[in-house]
């Protein structure tokens, strides 16, 4: 009897044991093996190098994006509990956000506020990765910085798709003439121009099933393709011998000769059995220039995100967010404008409606579809282009790789521009107007 | 009922459409832009223009302009500005023989000048 109460408590001790997770590792061995398989853990290596901590290599952009990631995650869940899909009520309940439910309006204002700031912060990590040329493969075996380049393109193309899915949500004017700007768009493709749009509208006008579809593209569909992408863009950074500036130590250590550092073996989590993944921590001898991520990296990572977390709630207090009149599908504003990351992109279409002979090919496929899908094919593919010397990796400005970063920095700067024109210099009808011109009063007639 | 139409412009805006009434003839234009699709307004000219259309002189008191990409449209719905890449679809006019409603065919476009006499 004394035995039978005995066992149970015991059963009763392991059960809460499971579900509380106190782990107690036995050895150092386990202790190891727990942070190999834990996806969190194995995004950074036990030691870090100097070099790839300094603030002016990197700018940390990654981790802001990563960190503006999660800031829209939270608001974006609280924002889901009072925003409602649905034609007739969406514009009214983001309303009530902004004017009735206490402090909406700054919960819906980060959330917009850091959705700017992502797609800014994002394209500015890349602009970074290219100059330093970081995409190519340096010091490591099996590296294959390329791949991980492409997944952050997939990452910049989907973090512009958040954010033009996000802002259909309120349905309000810029919502409703995007959505018709925007499918008509992906409509002007060839032969599968018409289904896209289809699938997009869930119909051939904008209606009900267009606001649902929008909103479980934004709220759940893309956030998991970013996060599945995310988290394989960061153990690729881990596998790839960490950020580019540490090959550059490696080829420092081998012209003083020392001998290469032995590399530890794990296996792949029981995952594919009889193969070993090599995990060189770094590429270079541990302890000469390495600090311990835990602290070193973590508090850098956490001054970020709390720095990032402060710019957005100044920004947000700074700059209120607006809502235009609800979606009124006869008459489009004047001007009518996307927000300023796609006014580019509003440029090229009004401009490359191409006329041969009797021949016209409107600038929705030109500007909409070829011109911006050569660019994000040829960004995308542009490692396996890039001719330069491996010792060109992880350095800003490399004198081999001078001129492809000068096209880079041009191209950039042509799409800048155009960003430009499209916020300051364009008024009612898209005319173009000096930024110092006052707009004419139009009178409305319909 | 067409004679209650006001004489000269009207936006049918459930239609996306202008609907043009001079004495007893009616003709109605899209108002949807062929190039992406906003609402091309109507926009009165100070002083008439004269353009030379297929080798016809036409006179224009009014054209359509489109605020999204800048698309510009003579009163007959030609294009001559902007990237639209065709002009805007004149639609099929009718009387309904049932109790004579004017009924506008937004899925038969007409050729240009296609005008209802009643």
């Amino acid at each position: 009897m004394n035995r039978a109460i005995q066992d149970f408590f015991t059963s009763l001790d392991r059960i809460w044991m499971k579900l509380t997770w106190t782990y107690r590792p036995k050895s150092e061995r386990e202790a190891g093996d727990a942070i190999v398989r834990n996806l969190l853990l194995h995004w950074f290596p036990a030691k870090t190098s100097r070099r790839s901590l300094s603030w002016s290599y990197s700018f940390w952009l990654g981790t802001i994006s990563a960190a503006l990631f999660l800031l829209l995650c939270v608001t974006g869940g609280i924002l889901m509990f009072l925003y409602v899909p649905s034609v007739e009520r969406a514009y009214g309940s983001v309303k009530d956000l902004e004017y009735v439910i206490s402090f909406g309006w700054f919960l819906r204002g980060s959330h917009r506020m850091a959705a700017h700031l992502m797609v800014a912060v994002v394209f500015f990590h890349m602009v970074r990765v290219f100059l330093t040329g970081a995409y190519k493969n340096g010091a490591v075996p099996g590296a294959n910085r390329p791949v991980n380049w492409i997944i952050g393109v997939l990452l910049l193309l989907a973090t512009l798709l958040l954010s033009f899915t996000g802002y259909l949500l309120p349905w309000d004017q810029l919502a409703y003439w995007a959505v018709t700007v925007g499918t008509n768009i992906a409509r002007a493709a060839p032969v599968i121009g018409e289904s896209v749009r289809f699938v997009l509208l869930g119909g051939n006008e904008i209606a009900q099933n267009t606001l649902l579809r929008f909103y479980v593209l934004h709220c759940f569909l893309l956030p998991t393709v970013v996060l599945f992408l995310f988290s394989y863009h960061m153990w690729r950074v881990r596998k790839d011998g960490g950020l580019a500036v540490v090959d550059q130590e490696s080829f420092e250590q081998k012209k003083e000769e020392i001998p290469p550092v032995k590399s530890k073996t794990y296996t792949l989590l029981g995952i594919a059995g009889g193969t070993s993944v090599h995990v060189r921590a770094t590429a270079v001898a541990e302890d000469a220039d390495a600090e311990f991520s835990s602290p070193h990296l973590l508090r850098r990572i956490l001054v970020v995100s709390l720095l990032t977390i402060t710019v957005v709630s100044i920004f947000t207090v700074l700059f209120r967010a607006p809502l235009e009149a609800p979606a009124n599908p006869s008459v489009t504003p004047n001007p009518a404008k996307a927000p300023w990351y796609f006014l580019w992109l509003q440029e090229l279409v009004a401009d490359t409606t191409i006329q041969i002979g009797s021949f016209t090919i409107s600038g929705s496929l030109v500007g909409g579809i070829l011109v911006p899908g050569l660019l994000v094919l040829l960004l995308a593919l542009w490692p396996y282009f890039d001719r330069s010397p491996v010792n060109a990796v992880g350095v800003w400005f490399h004198r081999e790789r001078r001129k492809q970063n000068a096209v880079f920095i041009v191209v950039c700067a042509v799409i800048l521009l155009l960003t430009f024109v499209g916020t300051y210099m364009r008024g009612p009808y898209w005319n173009f107007y000096w930024p110092w011109e006052r707009w004419p009063e139009l009178p409305v007639k319909f | 009922m067409a004679e209650r139409f006001p004489e000269g412009v009207t936006f049918l805006d459930d239609k996306k459409l202008y609907l043009f009434k001079e004495g007893k003839t009616f003709h109605s234009i899209s108002a949807v832009c062929t190039h992406l699709g906003c609402t091309a307004k109507y926009v009165a000219l100070n002083r008439p223009e004269r353009v030379v259309l297929g080798g016809v002189v036409k006179e224009f008191t009014y054209e359509f302009h489109c605020p999204c990409h800048g698309s510009k449209f003579y009163g007959d719905g030609t294009n001559f500005a902007g990237p639209a890449p065709r002009p805007l679809p004149w639609y099929k006019l009718e009387l309904s023989p049932d109790d004579g409603q004017l009924v506008v065919n937004t899925s038969r476009e007409v050729e240009q000048n296609t005008r209802l006499t009643v």
